[in-house]
């Protein structure tokens, strides 16, 4: 049997964890290191840790936080986020990242997943889908979800999978924040024709969804947020200097205790259900 | 109270894999590290660790460009210097590959390097897996512990008795480890196996070879 992944995603904007909804509306969370380090204690199988204006503004000054934050953390690392060329994906392995996520420049040129892959091997590069349902059509987006090309995700995990990617996050920005379960129509469709892991994305909001994802299609892991972190606040003191940037309204009213869903209780609600996890 | 604090550890980095958490591993343990990255003589240094994620063909390619391979190889036959491979690292320690069209490896242990089939199970092969049938001492308390693995290709040692530990993949028993006298191989990765990665890699460091 192989244990599902269960893993942490952090969207980072300025150095700080930020959360969206649907890509959109952040608040920021505080400091990411603290985020990280709460995880891997409660047994997290992965981090995943992405940059999320990178791509936007075309810099990437991820790999210095990367650093700072993986300090004495012995698991797996992906990082994503404006990433476009071979060194980009040099620099970051250089730094503390175990695998790269790319998206935005795949799509735009295709022989780069080629070049990765060949330089770093397939299980390093990890290919994001950001998946747009938009009048019941499916399409992918770039950017984070602010572009949207004609591209339909089913096709393109195939292709993708075709030019020897090694794992794939496939990401429904329709569900992404909003807690209301994932799109097991979409993973459904795509996990069909999978012979390479699969991580599903966006919408978590309760154990059950997470089990009706796991359940219905052949995914490898998911990537979770909101369902992980706004329980770990509950441990960690925001060291998180107040800026006059960016939106704080939801950190400073948050209640403690309110959350209650944490990682290790996730495990075990899945084992108990049947499900493999590595506890 | 061990006395591994001394030793003189020399880690190989041809560019393709993820050499800071390597290193980090070595510096929790409070190791003093040297990163190899041009020609080097080995014989200073107590363990040479050859890690790697990355394409057969580039790591060599890269091992002579450095011109470590023949420099590694004499540094093997020292009988109490240790040789540690992990993932590609590890591969590269056999013989050939067949990634990407036929390589020659560094040969110093017997054996072949081939594609995971993909039968029943998804390739790579990426996340935790358990540990089975282990063997020897430095293994012996990591049966069905979990460990991560990221790979694509696998080592098949000549020599069965060589194995430490192996995993099921398509309903076959694949090497995850061995020990051949002063060779370790892993094909997972210590580095990212929590802190049961921290303490084999310890265990590595406290046998006497």
């Amino acid at each position: 049997m192989v244990p599902i992944r269960i893993i942490p995603r952090l969207e980072i904007k300025n150095g700080f964890l930020i959360k969206g909804i649907n890509f959109e509306g952040l608040r920021i969370l505080g400091d990411p290191s603290a985020f990280v380090k709460c995880y891997f204690d409660k047994g997290a199988d992965e981090i995943s840790y992405i940059d999320v204006v990178a791509s936007l503004y075309g810099t990437n000054n991820l790999s210095k936080f990367i650093t700072e934050t993986v300090k004495n953390i012995f698991i797996p690392i992906t990082v994503g986020g404006g990433i476009r060329d071979i060194k980009a994906i040099e620099k970051f392995l250089y730094s503390g990242a175990d695998k790269v996520s790319i998206n935005s420049a795949i799509v735009k040129n295709l022989s780069f997943l080629k070049k990765a892959v060949k330089r770093f091997g397939s299980s390093t590069i990890n290919c994001s889908i950001e998946s747009i349902k938009f009048e019941n059509k499916y399409y992918v987006s770039t950017e984070n979800g602010r572009n949207m090309t004609s591209l339909n995700p089913v096709d393109w995990f195939k292709r993708l999978q075709d030019f020897g990617a090694g794992e794939i996050t496939i990401s429904s920005i329709n569900s992404e924040g909003l807690q209301n379960g994932f799109d097991l129509e979409l993973y459904e469709k795509i996990s069909k024709f999978t012979k390479i892991p699969i991580i599903a994305h966006g919408g978590a909001g309760n154990f059950k969804h997470v089990y009706d994802v796991i359940r219905s299609s052949n995914i490898s892991g998911v990537s979770l947020s909101s369902l992980l972190h706004y329980d770990a606040l509950n441990f960690i003191k925001s060291k998180t200097k107040q800026k006059k940037i960016g939106n704080y309204f939801f950190l400073k009213n948050f209640q403690k205790k309110k959350f209650n869903n944490n990682l290790v209780k996730l495990k075990k609600f899945l084992k108990r259900n049947k499900i493999c996890v590595r506890l | 109270m061990s006395d591994y604090k001394n030793l003189k550890i020399g880690i190989v980095n041809l560019k393709l894999n993820n050499i800071f958490s390597i290193c980090q591993l070595f510096k929790y343990l409070n190791l003093k590290i040297s990163i190899i990255d041009n020609y080097t003589n080995l014989k200073k240094f107590d363990l040479v660790v050859l890690p790697g994620d990355g394409t057969y063909k580039e790591g060599m390619k890269r091992l002579f460009k450095i011109n470590l391979a023949s420099e590694i190889i004499s540094y093997s036959k020292i009988k109490e210097k240790k040789l540690l491979g992990i993932c590609l690292g590890m591969q590269m320690l056999f013989d050939s590959s067949s990634e990407f069209g036929f390589y020659k490896g560094l040969g110093l242990v017997p054996g072949k390097v081939d594609k995971l089939s993909n039968k029943n199970s998804l390739v790579p092969n990426i996340g935790w897996r358990e540990l089975n049938g282990v063997k020897k001492k430095l293994f012996s308390n990591f049966n069905k512990k979990f460990f991560y693995f990221s790979h694509s290709f696998y080592g098949i040692p000549k020599e069965k008795k060589i194995i430490t530990s192996y995993i099921c993949h398509d309903d076959k028993k694949i090497c995850s480890s061995f020990v051949d006298n002063n060779i370790f191989g892993i094909q997972f990765h210590p580095e990212k196996s929590h802190m049961d990665g921290v303490k084999l890699i310890k265990k590595i460091l406290d046998l006497k070879v």
